[in-house]
């Protein structure tokens, strides 16, 4: 009697289980989503951060746009040259100009420097920060340090300092730009990023008078004019109490760097920093 | 009574220390040699400037005017020469323009008295309140006369001397010693607002002021005795422990047919009214282990704490300051800045006094729980907010949040819940603020990566 139970259930499993094996069958031949080759392809080119920085809804929205000929190929800041111009053959279209960007913070502004307000005890958020009586530093236009665009950064090429001041790496930095967003201040730019130029920038944001950046922080731009008047090919003017740069006339030849009284003005180093938080 | 009212939802006992200033008649401060008045002291818009550097004004002379309908008027509050224009922080964090007044002698004496305020109409008296630049002295300062114009007609008013935040006795001091004025400010916003029933609801722990309001109100207004619980003088939870209803989510209390006003606006009412005196002083606690004359003072609006300080002595170098409460006061940065019309109490501590709480890890205890008055989920939401889920802090609720802080005292692991919703409020008014709502997937899946 036993034995007869076992042979049942085995061969009722048997028969159920060759039963679901042709229903499955059945549906994944007939009742198939038919999938593009190319929007295929080009999906695992991209690097798959879905970070948004092409206007897409992440990877594959962008792919199928591409596919479609909605959308040019180099909109995505994170894949490299090769990766472009191979979705550029497989679709067949020829492209050019491809520049790299990176994220520049304009501030040097570290708590040895720069003058501070008061001790921040309160949750890492520069938003709040801000809201509190402007922010803990005495200059209002500078780097909180509290780590919004950190929190931000899909690449982890942010960091945060104990010195309240964040720092990009240059290396990790894919130029998606939302750190830019994020950020309350408005210091963080995206400078087209070259292998062989030095990009020279001027890091500090501080729109206030020359006394006032002298009071607050040994690093601002007190707007002295210094930089202007030894530039050789005139990219850099004065705005608003602000030197400014142009990187489409700069020669990158970097005497303003060396001119400049109070080391305001930098390029974007290529060493790694090292990571404290 | 044995069954005292009282707010139904959560709330927290907290220690009171009153003891050492609610015996404290109120005394005149001295008059400041110089003031800084910001322009933007209410919710709403700045006054304009309509005095220039060098100009002569008068005790109660109109230097800003109100920009619109949603904004208030600030008066001079001594006699002197305008000085500077410039701009300052203001005790509650925002950037305002501010007159500096610099004292050149001489007081105004407001010796006028309206006997015949009753033949006064309506609108006359909602234009005298506008004029005298009153908002509501509670903390928020909501401008008055926006509040004592509902847009429907009102059935019942509450006059709010719960004063439920530690330290703070000046509506307590207002209710024993200003009686017969307060209750002449309760009949003129009876006359404007013509509810059907008033009630005036205080704490149980101001028996003194109980048992003197319950003498000499005559029928004017309902005294009603509330339990001592925090929040309890929160606007939607005294319409709750009063009247027994809730205030729907979004709206605000006229649209119960409540409306709710502080002692202290009621006091200002009636010096607008009978004397015609604009807002220029107000009832200050100053408390703190530290002051050796710690008390009830009325003072200026735009004196410098520094001035008021040295003026009540403090003994030590103090560590921290707050104006307004220890539970929804903000400390300042520095002591030269003016106070305004909504703070309501100085406190000073030593560095002895503070304790420095370090940050841990959400338990999930549920205390928070248990202590919100509107019966949110302070640990869900800061949870959400941890992993940036912005919108779904949205969605269970963020802006019914009062900011009562019950939630951060409780807090077995430290945790500053209020901050945490003050920033997510924040980020999502500016909306473009808070990273879209993919990226925390990304990152999430980089540490998951990691861990391994």
């Amino acid at each position: 009697m036993d034995n007869y139970i076992i042979l049942y259930s085995t061969l009722s499993l048997l028969i159920l289980g060759l039963l679901f094996t042709y229903v499955l069958i059945f549906s994944h031949k007939k009742l198939a989503v038919p999938v593009d080759e190319i929007t295929k392809k080009i999906e695992s080119l991209l690097p798959g951060a879905n970070c948004g920085a092409c206007g897409y809804p992440g990877c594959s929205g962008y792919a199928s746009a591409i596919s479609r000929g909605d959308a040019p190929v180099n909109l995505c800041s994170v894949a490299d040259e090769e990766t472009v111009k191979y979705i550029a053959e497989t679709i067949g279209v020829s492209v050019d100009n491809l520049t790299k960007k990176v994220a520049f913070l304009k501030c040097q502004g570290t708590s040895l420097k720069a003058n501070l307000k008061f001790e921040y005890h309160g949750i890492l958020d520069c938003w709040q920060g801000k809201t509190m009586f402007g922010g803990h530093k005495v200059c209002e236009y500078g780097c909180l340090g509290l780590g919004s665009c950190y929190k931000a950064c899909p690449f982890d090429a942010i960091s945060m300092t104990a010195e309240m001041l964040i720092k990009i790496d240059p290396t990790k930095c894919k130029g998606c730009g939302l750190c830019v967003q994020v950020c309350p201040q408005g210091i963080i730019v995206l400078l087209p990023h070259e292998e062989e130029k030095k990009v020279y920038q001027v890091a500090c944001f501080s729109n206030a008078k020359a006394l006032e950046v002298r009071q607050s922080c040994q690093v601002g731009c007190i707007a002295c004019g210094l930089c202007v008047k030894n530039c050789p090919v005139n990219a850099i003017k004065i705005e608003n109490n602000l030197a400014v740069i142009d990187n489409n006339i700069c020669i990158s030849c970097g005497k303003c760097e060396d001119v400049c009284p109070t080391k305001a003005i930098t390029h974007i180093k290529k060493h790694t920093f090292e990571r404290i938080v | 009574m044995i069954f005292k009212k009282g707010f139904k939802k959560g709330g927290i006992h907290l220690p009171e220390h009153k003891e050492e200033t609610e015996n404290k008649p109120f005394v005149n401060g001295p008059i400041p040699k110089k003031v800084k008045i910001p322009l933007l002291q209410h919710i709403g818009k700045p006054a304009i400037p309509v005095v220039n550097i060098g100009d002569k004004v008068d005790e109660g002379q109109l230097i800003g005017k109100m920009d619109g309908e949603f904004s208030a008027n600030v008066h001079s509050p001594i006699m002197g020469n305008v000085t500077e224009i410039g701009e300052i922080y203001t005790p509650t964090g925002i950037k305002s323009k501010y007159i500096g007044i610099e004292f050149s002698g001489g007081i105004k004496n407001w010796n006028k008295i309206n006997t015949n305020w009753e033949k006064f109409k309506e609108n006359e008296i909602l234009e005298m309140i506008k004029n005298s630049g009153i908002v509501g002295l509670g903390g928020a300062a909501f401008p008055s006369h926006i509040k004592f114009n509902p847009p429907k007609p009102i059935h019942t008013l509450i006059i709010n001397g719960a004063e439920c935040e530690p330290y703070l006795t000046v509506d307590d001091r207002i209710m024993q010693e200003k009686v017969d004025s307060l209750i002449l400010g309760i009949e003129i916003l009876k006359k404007i607002l013509k509810p059907k029933n008033v009630y005036i609801g205080i704490e149980d722990n101001k028996v003194s002021a109980i048992e003197i309001l319950e003498k000499k109100m005559n029928g004017i207004a309902e005294v009603v005795t509330l339990k001592t619980k925090y929040p309890q003088g929160g606007e939607k939870q005294l319409i709750n422990a009063i009247l027994g209803i809730e205030v729907p989510r979004n709206k605000l209390p006229y649209d119960v047919g409540v409306v709710v006003t502080n002692v202290g606006t009621a006091y200002s009412v009636y010096e607008a009214v009978i004397k015609e005196k604009p807002l220029i002083e107000r009832f200050i606690t100053i408390a703190g282990q530290i002051v050796k004359w710690p008390g009830n003072y009325k003072l200026k609006i735009g004196t410098i704490i520094r001035d008021i300080l040295e003026d009540v002595r403090v003994l030590t170098l103090p560590k921290k300051v707050i104006i307004g409460g220890p539970m929804m006061g903000i400390a300042q940065y520095t002591i030269d800045t003016p106070i305004i019309k909504g703070s309501s109490g100085i406190l000073v501590f030593s560095e002895e006094e503070i304790e420095k709480k370090k940050e841990h890890l959400c338990i999930r205890c549920g205390r928070c729980l248990n202590v919100c008055p509107i019966g949110l989920f302070p640990s869900l939401m800061y949870s959400e907010i941890y992993s940036n889920n912005i919108d779904r802090v949205k969605e269970i609720g963020i802006f019914d949040c009062i900011e009562c802080g019950a939630c951060s005292y409780i807090c077995p692991s430290q945790i500053p819940l209020v901050t945490y919703f003050k920033s997510a409020k924040i980020n999502l008014k500016y909306e473009k603020s808070y990273y879209p709502n993919k990226i925390p997937v990304v990152r999430r899946w980089r540490y998951a990566n990691k861990e391994e």
